[in-house]
């Protein structure tokens, strides 16, 4: 069939299979892995993630460059278009193999990238928890009390944070303004006593700001909100990973307001019986740390033991043994959670890449690797 | 001549494996940075960790480590520290010397001077140390740890004379007699009541007796307080208690009483002691067998000590030093057969290179032996199996072609990198243990493994690279060997594509595995993407038309620096959670080798492009 009469259809898959294109996605790729790596020392990992990695479009200083999410798809299309149009011999067999692995190791990776989520799960020792706090996503929460043991949770994310945001719900009489956010603080102790507008936490502190630091750990995000229509009206100050409850009063029931990771449920709960932590002897130096939990669903109830590289599964979700604190005799164990609906596939598909290399190299290395001359 | 080769291999191993089979100090087991290693390990690195050699001139490791423990006198004047840059020497106010070793004596009457000013440095943090800063700190840490660990044993020092009638025959013994802080321990009793005693008489005249019972109680009072060293591990766990942490004799005897158990341990230590300071060579070795054999039943309660004998056996047989000599005189062998064209020297190069190669695979192959880990779990071993695998390569290479060229290629990534790891080797014990996450011999034996040996494929490919751009430009009419080496390439990087992408691919997967992501964008993992991605590239523009062999072997030259950034480089960043393989100062050297790269690439890469194969240039 020649080319003129080949449908547009065909034609426009041809040009997407060219080799330049993958050539030139390779290219793109490698300088962003450079420079994206390079940054990490100075913008620290996760910040160099989001501008090199998870974005469609990035910037090499004031030059505009495709991000990585762009140029895995340009190549994820050329692939499957190459496929598409390639004619496969017997010859080519490894290569088709080779190629259809990594085509599925594509779409796993679209699958991680766009739906899993994770976070962390932080249990004391004897206590339970059922839900994931997000590593990144902050929210501020409004809990009211009902009942004794009854509360309702208001969660705002970080949206409604930027600063200027009025929060308003009919379920309760107040409205809160949010007055400033702050990306990373310092928290300082007043020297004179505030306005009497501050209301608990901040009426001996004070933020100041700071500059982001790389490493997103070492950041301490809080902001600073104005209560009105309560019977506490005032400014409150709050900031991620507060001991100190914010209570406030309104109409018979009582609120707490606290900023903080945001959280996703879990439909069970998971306690922690105990945490194990051994030393190599003689050092500081961890040899192996694990945590003993239950894990109670509606009726079905699980022992499981998670430690390093053997991880709990359940409910589509991984929980991983990440880290502990060790606080005053009190053990907390930090397990990280993972819901990704793409973690399969570089299983699957690894081993079918690995097979394919495996035939096209036995179909070809006789050919390459020339063969000794027999001496005469 | 193959019969003579062979003759001399066996010769050569047999050599090796009769060194080490007696019971000497060296095998005596201790407990050291959380694992149980024969004393030989430990003081071999204690000397490099000062002395950047393994061995004193006429002194072994071992006999150092004796000498330093029982004749502190003589041990403080030998120069085992070795100052290398000048600077820090004019710091400390040493005078400049030649081999820029110092003894414990001449830097400790310096020590006074310079110690405010390395406390000052302490308090600022690591990162912002000079080159110069953090140097004077690693020597004086050095001099402090030698400092208290000749201390050890000073607990059985007969130093202390009975000097009266009275207090000797309290303690049953003759006036004039020398005893050991550790002998008081055993009349503790008397001696505290004594000591009261002494300590109430009032009046003006104080009895000798007493006055001499309360300057021994000041002199034991005194070592007392300086003498804590905690570094020599030697008397294992008491059985009765749950632990598995052994103690030095300090330790035990600072504790409150000592157990039975361990009371056995501290009185052979003390015979041992007074055996190997009054040199009674045959009580010494005695006693030497008598401690070995009864910590070797408690070693063997925690692990398999056999380990440990192999382990001094390794330290000796000195594989890779070995190894590297067998490679040089390959390298001038193989050379040699290109100035004169002989065939003979091509092929006793060949194996020689094969010998070498072969010592490499033993020493790696007793590493796991005495480790109980595949073959590579640290940056020391990955290098060395790089080299390996390089040496592998080479070897089947020259066995399809023997043209000598893959021996030369073979013989210098091999030394290279050989003389790399003995670099790696002064930073401490290369058997060191692991932390949590890399605890893991399943992942260990197939992500590293798989990775490490496309390091070394990578390598190889890279190697290919140049020997094609050479060859190209100085003997342009050997058309025949050039599409050979051409297919080599090939060849070479398809199998290095193949480790490389599996390699990266199962580190994320173990990385799924023990921290719930499969790819986080870590420098360690980009590093590994960045060399499959360059790979891929190459590969691609080369199958896919747009680029000839000359273009693809600078390609590979290039993947060179990609592969040692990726292997080095990404530790100098110090972010993220591989940041484990910590180094640093290789900063200098990776951006010379780049440089270099680089610049053969530039120059050979246009020169090989302008000359057609087979075709007469004028």
């Amino acid at each position: 069939m020649s080319d003129a009469k080949k449908s547009p259809f065909k034609k426009i898959l041809k040009y997407l299979a060219h080799v330049d294109m993958f050539i030139l996605g390779l290219i793109v790729l490698i300088v962003l892995v450079f420079v994206g790596t390079i940054s990490q020392k100075t913008i620290g990992l996760h910040n160099s993630q989001m501008k090199y990695f998870s974005a469609w479009i990035t910037f090499l200083g004031p030059i505009p460059f495709p991000g990585a999410r762009t140029v895995l798809v340009v190549m994820f299309v050329n692939l499957v278009s190459m496929m598409a149009t390639h004619r496969w011999t017997k010859k080519k067999l490894g290569i088709f193999v080779t190629h259809s692995g990594a085509i599925l190791l594509f779409v796993g990776c679209g699958l991680t990238g766009f739906f899993s989520t994770e976070g962390s799960m932080r249990i004391d020792e004897g206590a339970s928890s059922n839900f994931v706090a997000d590593y990144h996503n902050l929210e501020f929460a409004i809990t009211k009390h009902l009942t004794s043991n009854k509360e309702r949770v208001y969660a705002f994310q970080e949206g409604w944070l930027k600063g200027g945001e009025l929060i308003k719900h009919s379920e309760f009489p107040f409205q809160i303004k949010v007055i400033e956010f702050f990306a990373n603080c310092d928290i300082v102790q007043r020297k004179t006593h505030g306005s009497n507008k501050l209301k608990g936490f901040a009426k001996r502190f004070q933020f100041l700001p700071k500059a982001i630091a790389p490493e997103y750990a070492q950041n301490r995000q809080a902001i600073i909100v104005e209560v009105t229509g309560s019977d506490q009206d005032g400014l409150y100050y709050l900031f991620e990973g507060m001991q100190i409850d914010q209570t406030l009063q309104a109409k018979e029931n009582q609120y707490n307001l606290e900023f903080r990771r945001e959280r996703r449920y879990l439909p069970f709960q998971i306690t922690l019986n105990d945490f194990q932590k051994s030393d190599h002897p003689g050092t500081s130096m961890a040899r192996a740390y694990r945590s003993i939990v239950e894990l109670q669903d509606k009726d079905w109830t699980q022992r499981s033991v998670v430690q390093m590289n053997e991880p709990l599964r359940y409910g589509g979700r991984t929980f991983y043994q990440s880290s502990y604190i060790i606080d005053e005799g009190k053990e907390t164990t930090v397990l990280a959670v993972v819901h990704n609906y793409g973690r399969l596939f570089p299983y699957i598909s690894s081993i079918i890449m690995c097979i394919g290399l495996f035939i096209h190299l036995i179909l070809l290395i006789p050919g390459l690797f020339s063969s000794k001359k027999k001496e005469q | 001549m193959k019969n003579l080769f062979i003759i001399l291999s066996l010769l050569f191993a047999f050599q090796t494996c009769t060194t080490a089979n007696q019971i000497t100090p060296e095998n005596l087991i201790l407990q050291h940075s959380g694992r149980l290693k024969p004393l030989d390990t430990f003081s071999k690195y204690f000397l490099l960790g000062v002395y950047s050699k393994s061995k004193i001139k006429g002194l072994s490791s071992s006999e150092w480590l004796k000498e330093a423990l029982v004749d502190e006198t003589t041990a403080n004047t030998r120069t085992i520290f070795f100052i290398r840059n000048p600077e820090v020497i004019h710091a400390y106010g040493l005078k400049m010397r030649k081999d820029r070793k110092y003894s414990f004596d001449e830097i400790f009457q310096t020590l006074g001077v310079v110690e405010p000013k390395l406390n000052e440095l302490e308090k600022i943090p690591k990162e912002k140390h000079t080159l110069t800063q953090k140097q004077m700190l690693e020597t004086y840490y050095g001099v402090l740890r030698y400092y208290y660990f000749n201390k050890s044993l000073n607990c059985f020092f007969p130093q202390f004379e009975l000097k009266t009638e009275k207090i000797a025959k309290l303690f049953q013994r003759k006036k004039g007699d020398m005893v050991s802080y550790y002998f008081f321990l055993n009349y503790r009793d008397q001696f505290d009541k004594a000591l009261t005693q002494a300590e109430q008489t009032t009046g003006d005249e104080i009895d000798p007796a007493n006055m001499h019972i309360l300057q021994l109680a000041a002199k034991l009072g005194s070592l007392y307080k300086q003498s804590r060293p905690t570094e020599l591990k030697v008397i294992p766990a008491d059985p009765t208690t749950k632990s598995e942490q052994w103690l030095s004799p300090w330790e035990i005897i600072l504790n409150n009483k000592p157990s039975e158990f361990h009371s056995k341990y501290l009185n052979l230590w003390n015979d041992y002691t007074q055996a190997l300071i009054s040199k009674d060579e045959a009580k010494a070795q005695a006693l030497n067998k008598e401690i070995y054999s009864l910590t070797d039943i408690e070693a063997s309660k925690q692990m398999n000590t056999h380990r440990l004998t192999m382990e001094v056996m390794y330290n000796n047989a000195k594989l890779f030093q070995k190894s590297i000599a067998f490679l040089i005189l390959s390298f001038i062998l193989i050379s040699l057969s290109f100035l004169m064209y002989t065939e003979a020297f091509q092929r006793w190069a060949f194996r020689f290179l094969i010998l070498g190669t072969a010592l490499q695979g033993v020493g790696l192959c007793l590493r796991m032996y005495i480790r109980n880990r595949p073959p590579v779990s640290t940056l020391y071993e990955s290098i060395i199996f790089v080299s390996f695998v390089a040496g592998v390569c080479g070897i089947i290479m020259e066995h399809y072609k023997r043209n000598g060229l893959n021996t030369l290629l073979t013989n210098i990534s091999c030394i290279i990198l050989l003389f790399i790891s003995f670099g790696y080797e002064a930073d401490g014990d290369t058997m060191g243990m692991l932390v949590a996450v890399l605890d893991s011999n399943f992942w260990l034996a197939t992500h590293v493994v798989t990775i490490t040996i496309g390091y070394g494929c990578s390598f190889v490919a890279g190697g290919v690279g140049h020997l094609y751009l050479i060859y190209r430009i100085f003997n342009p009419m050997d058309k025949q060997t050039i599409s050979d080496i051409s297919k080599n390439m090939r060849g070479t990087v398809l199998v290095a594509v193949f480790f490389t992408t599996f390699g990266t691919i199962l580190g994320g997967i173990w990385a799924d595995q023990s921290w719930g992501r499969f790819w986080g964008w870590d420098p360690k993992e980009n590093g590994a993407l960045l060399i499959v991605l360059w790979q891929l590239l190459i590969l691609h523009a080369k199958l896919g038309g747009r680029i000839r062999d000359c273009v693809f072997a600078a390609g590979l030259v290039i993947n060179n620096i990609v592969v040692a950034l990726a292997w080095f480089g990404v530790n100098l960043l110090n972010v993220g959670l591989h940041s484990y393989g910590f180094t640093d100062s290789i900063a200098y050297s990776l951006a010379g080798f780049a440089a270099i790269e680089i610049i053969f690439a530039l120059i050979t890469c246009p020169l090989a492009r302008r000359i057609k194969p087979g075709v007469q240039t004028s």
